[in-house]
C-alpha cells in the first residue's frame, strides 16, 4: 500500500500549497492595509470568506458524487462522496468558529442569527446525522446509499434553510461584513489570494482523504475472516 | 390503482390496530398537558410562543407515528411483500406519504382542541389561514419522514436516528409554520404570511418529487 | 429450451466481504432448479436479489427478456417469492394478506378459488383469523396458497418445506409437478438433501460466491459429497 505522500507529484502539490499558504498569512497581515472601523477584527474574513467556499465546494461534491454513486452503484463514487462530507464538515466546523471569532467585536455578541452562518450550523447538524448513518446504517453498502441520500436532502435543503431564517431574522442584515466593491484594491487582491490559497487547500485534503477511504476500502475488501462483519 | 392500494392498506391495518392514532393522539394530549404546567400558561393568555411549542409537539408526534407506520412493514418481512409486487417504488413512498398524513391530520384534530383549551391558541381567530398551514407543514412533514423513516427503520439503529434525521432536514418548515401559524392568528392580512406559506410549498413540492425518484434506492435491502 | 431467466456476473458484499462475487446462470422454461450450497454462501441473498428484495453491487440480469434491477417493476409481474419467513402482515386475516398480495399484482380476487385453495392446504375454516396466531406450517401452507393465487413463470422458494409436516411436504410436491407440467419454472432451496434431489430436474451449487457445479438430474449422494467436498 502506497502512501499518499510517497507519490512525488502529491509531494510536491503539498509543498506548493504550504508555500502559498504561507505567502498567504504574509499577504493578509503585512501587505493588506487595515479597514476602516474593524482594524485587525476584519483580518479573520481572509479566512472565513474562503472557508465558507471551502465549505461549498466539498458539499457540492458530495451532493454530485452521492448522485453518481445511487445512479452508477460504483463504491468509487461513494469514497469520493464521503470525502467530501469529511472535509466539508471540518470547514463548516471552522466557519461556525472564525464567525463568532470576528461578530463578538464588531456586533458585540458572538450569535447573532446571521442567516448563513445558522444555515451553516444546521447543515453541519445534518451532516453529524449523515455520519452516524455511515456508521451504525448497517452493512456498509446499504448504510454508503442511505448516507447518499441524506447528503443529497442536505444539499436540496440549503436554500430552503438560508431563505427560512433569512426572513426569520430580517433585522440582521444578510451582508453586513463589508462591501467588497468600496474596498482599497490591495484588500480585494489578497482576498482573491487567500481564496486561491484555501481551494489548494481543499483540494489537497479531499485528495488525502480520498486516498486514505480508498485503502480503507479496498483493506476490508482483502481481508480474510471478516474481523470487520 | 397501486397507490391506493398501497394506502388502503395502512388505512385498513390503523383500523385494525388503531396502534399509531392511539400513540401518536395520546403522546400529544400528554406533552400538551406538561406543557401547561412547565409555562404555567393562565387561561385567557395567547403566549407568542405556543404555535412553536405546537408544531414541535406534532414533530415529536409524527416520529412515533412514522415508527409504528414501519414497525408493521417489518413483522414477517411482510416490507417484501411490496418489494416483490410489480409496483413502482415511488407508488409505494406516495401511498405510505398518503397515509401517514391522514393519521398526522387525525391525531391533530383530537388534540388541537386541548391546545385552545389549556393553551390558549387562538384556532378560531383564522381558521381557514390555519387550515391551509396545517395541510401542507403536514405534507411536508410526511414526504421527509417517510423518506427517512424509509432507511432508518432497516438500521440497528432503528428508530434512534429517525429525529436525528428529521429534525435538522425539517428546520426550514419549522421556522416558516411557525411564523406563518403566529401571524395567521394574529389576525394579520395575508400579505404578511404568504410567503411562508410559499415556503412550505415549495419544500413539499421538491421533497415529494425526491422522495418519489430517491425511493427506489433505498426501499431494498 | 427457452431461457426464462439469465442471470450475469451477480456480486453482492456485506461490510465489503463479498458474499457473491460472480454468479451467471440461466434457468429454462418449466424446469425445478435445487440451489444448494453450504450455510453462509449466499443463497438466500441470491434468491433476495433475483426477487427485487435486495439491491446487488454488480451484474444484470433478465426476465423473459426484460431488464430486472433498473427503475419501474414490471419485470415483477412474471416471478413470485416466498421467503423464509412469510411476508405477510401480522395483523391482517389470511384472506386479507391474500387479497393485499393478488391486488398489488394487478390481479381480480376470486374468493371460490382462494376458498378452495385454502381446503386444499388445510387452512379451511380459519381463513378469517389473524395471520398473528398462525403456526409456522400454516404459515408456510398460507405461502403456497399466495404463490397458487398469483400468476407467474418463474417462483424463488427459500426453505419451502421447512416447518411443514409430512402431509404438507406431500402436498408440496404435488405443487411443484403441478408447476412444472404448467410450464412454469422454480429455484429453491432446501437442507432436506433428499426432498430436493428427488423433486429436482436441476441442482446448481454456490461455492466461493459463484456457481461451482451445475448437474442434470442430480441424486441425493452426489450433492452430499459435493457439499463435504466444499467444507474441505
Amino acid at each position: 500500500m502506497q502512501s499518499y505522500h510517497s507519490h512525488p507529484l502529491n509531494r510536491i502539490f503539498l509543498g506548493l500549497t504550504i508555500l502559498v499558504a504561507m505567502i498567504n498569512l504574509w499577504l493578509i497581515y503585512q501587505v493588506a492595509p487595515l479597514v476602516v472601523d474593524q482594524e485587525m477584527a476584519q483580518k479573520i474574513f481572509y479566512y472565513h470568506v474562503p472557508l465558507a467556499w471551502n465549505a461549498f465546494l466539498a458539499f457540492g461534491l458530495v451532493a454530485v458524487t452521492a448522485a453518481l454513486y445511487l445512479v452508477k452503484n460504483d463504491p468509487k463514487w461513494d469514497i469520493w462522496s464521503l470525502a467530501g462530507a469529511e472535509v466539508g464538515v471540518l470547514f463548516a466546523a471552522l466557519i461556525l468558529v472564525t464567525g463568532p471569532i470576528w461578530a463578538t467585536p464588531i456586533w458585540g455578541k458572538p450569535w447573532s442569527w446571521e442567516p448563513r452562518l445558522t444555515t451553516t450550523l444546521v447543515l453541519f447538524l445534518i451532516f453529524l446525522g449523515y455520519f452516524m448513518v455511515r456508521e451504525f446504517g448497517g452493512p456498509y453498502e446499504r448504510s454508503s446509499r442511505y448516507a447518499a441520500v441524506i447528503g443529497l436532502l442536505a444539499v436540496i435543503d440549503i436554500p430552503l434553510i438560508l431563505l427560512a431564517v433569512k426572513w426569520w431574522t430580517p433585522e440582521v442584515q444578510s451582508h453586513p461584513q463589508m462591501e467588497m466593491g468600496n474596498q482599497p484594491s490591495a484588500v480585494l487582491y489578497v482576498f482573491f489570494f487567500s481564496l486561491f490559497s484555501f481551494t489548494l487547500i481543499l483540494i489537497h485534503m479531499i485528495r488525502y482523504r480520498w486516498h486514505v477511504r480508498r485503502l480503507v476500502h479496498s483493506n476490508l475488501m482483502e481481508q480474510e475472516g471478516g474481523s470487520h462483519v | 390503482m397501486n397507490f391506493w392500494a398501497i394506502l388502503m392498506k395502512d388505512l385498513r391495518m390503523e383500523l385494525r390496530t388503531r396502534e399509531s392514532l392511539a400513540v401518536m393522539t395520546v403522546f400529544a394530549l400528554a406533552v400538551i398537558l406538561l406543557f401547561s404546567f412547565a409555562f404555567d400558561i393562565g387561561m385567557n393568555r395567547f403566549p407568542s410562543f405556543v404555535p412553536g411549542l405546537m408544531w414541535l409537539t406534532y414533530f415529536f408526534t409524527a416520529v412515533l407515528g412514522l415508527i409504528r407506520s414501519f414497525g408493521w412493514e417489518k413483522e414477517l418481512d411482510a416490507w417484501d411483500i411490496l418489494l416483490t409486487s410489480p409496483v413502482d417504488r415511488s407508488m409505494i413512498y406516495l401511498g405510505k406519504c398518503a397515509a401517514f398524513f391522514i393519521f398526522l391530520l387525525l391525531a391533530q384534530l383530537i388534540s388541537l382542541p386541548f391546545f385552545m383549551l389549556f393553551l390558549g391558541l387562538p384556532l378560531l381567530a383564522a381558521p381557514l389561514s390555519f387550515i391551509a398551514i396545517l395541510l401542507t407543514v403536514d405534507g411536508a412533514i410526511a414526504a421527509v419522514g417517510v423518506l427517512i423513516a424509509g432507511m432508518s427503520h432497516r438500521t440497528p439503529a432503528g428508530e434512534t436516528l429517525l429525529p436525528i434525521l428529521l429534525f435538522p432536514t425539517l428546520t426550514p418548515v419549522l421556522i416558516a409554520a411557525t411564523k406563518a401559524t403566529t401571524t395567521a392568528l394574529a389576525s394579520k392580512p395575508f400579505q404578511e404570511w404568504d410567503f411562508w406559506l410559499m415556503l412550505i410549498v415549495t419544500f413539499l413540492v421538491l421533497f415529494v418529487l425526491a422522495g418519489a425518484f430517491i425511493f427506489d434506492y433505498i426501499a431494498e435491502q | 429450451m427457452d431461457q426464462l431467466l439469465i442471470a450475469q456476473g451477480i456480486g453482492k458484499s456485506f461490510h465489503l466481504r463479498p458474499v457473491l462475487t460472480d454468479v451467471t446462470f440461466s434457468l429454462a422454461a418449466g424446469q425445478i432448479t435445487y440451489l444448494i450450497g453450504r450455510n453462509g454462501c449466499g443463497k438466500t441473498t441470491l434468491l433476495k436479489i433475483l426477487a427485487g428484495v435486495m439491491r446487488p453491487e454488480a451484474g444484470i440480469a433478465s426476465l423473459n427478456g426484460r431488464a430486472m434491477f433498473g427503475l419501474g417493476g414490471s419485470w415483477r409481474r412474471e416471478m413470485v417469492y416466498l421467503g423464509h419467513r412469510p411476508i405477510m402482515y401480522q395483523a391482517f386475516t389470511a384472506r386479507e394478506n391474500i387479497r393485499l398480495a393478488v391486488q398489488l399484482r394487478g390481479q381480480t380476487w376470486d374468493e371460490s378459488q382462494f376458498r378452495e385453495l385454502a381446503r386444499q392446504y388445510g387452512l379451511g375454516g380459519r381463513e378469517d383469523d389473524r395471520i398473528g396466531i398462525y403456526s409456522e406450517g400454516m404459515l408456510k401452507r398460507l405461502g403456497l396458497i399466495r404463490l397458487e393465487m398469483s400468476s407467474w413463470s418463474l417462483a424463488y422458494l427459500d426453505e419451502p418445506g421447512s416447518a411443514l409436516d409430512v402431509d404438507g411436504s406431500l402436498i408440496l410436491r404435488e405443487t411443484f409437478d403441478r408447476w412444472r407440467s404448467q410450464g412454469r419454472s422454480i429455484l429453491f432451496t432446501s437442507h432436506d438433501m433428499g426432498w430436493g434431489a428427488a423433486v429436482a430436474d436441476r441442482a446448481i451449487m454456490l461455492s466461493g460466491g459463484t456457481v461451482s457445479e451445475d448437474l442434470a438430474a442430480p441424486e441425493e449422494a452426489h450433492l452430499v459429497d459435493l457439499l463435504k467436498e466444499a467444507a474441505k
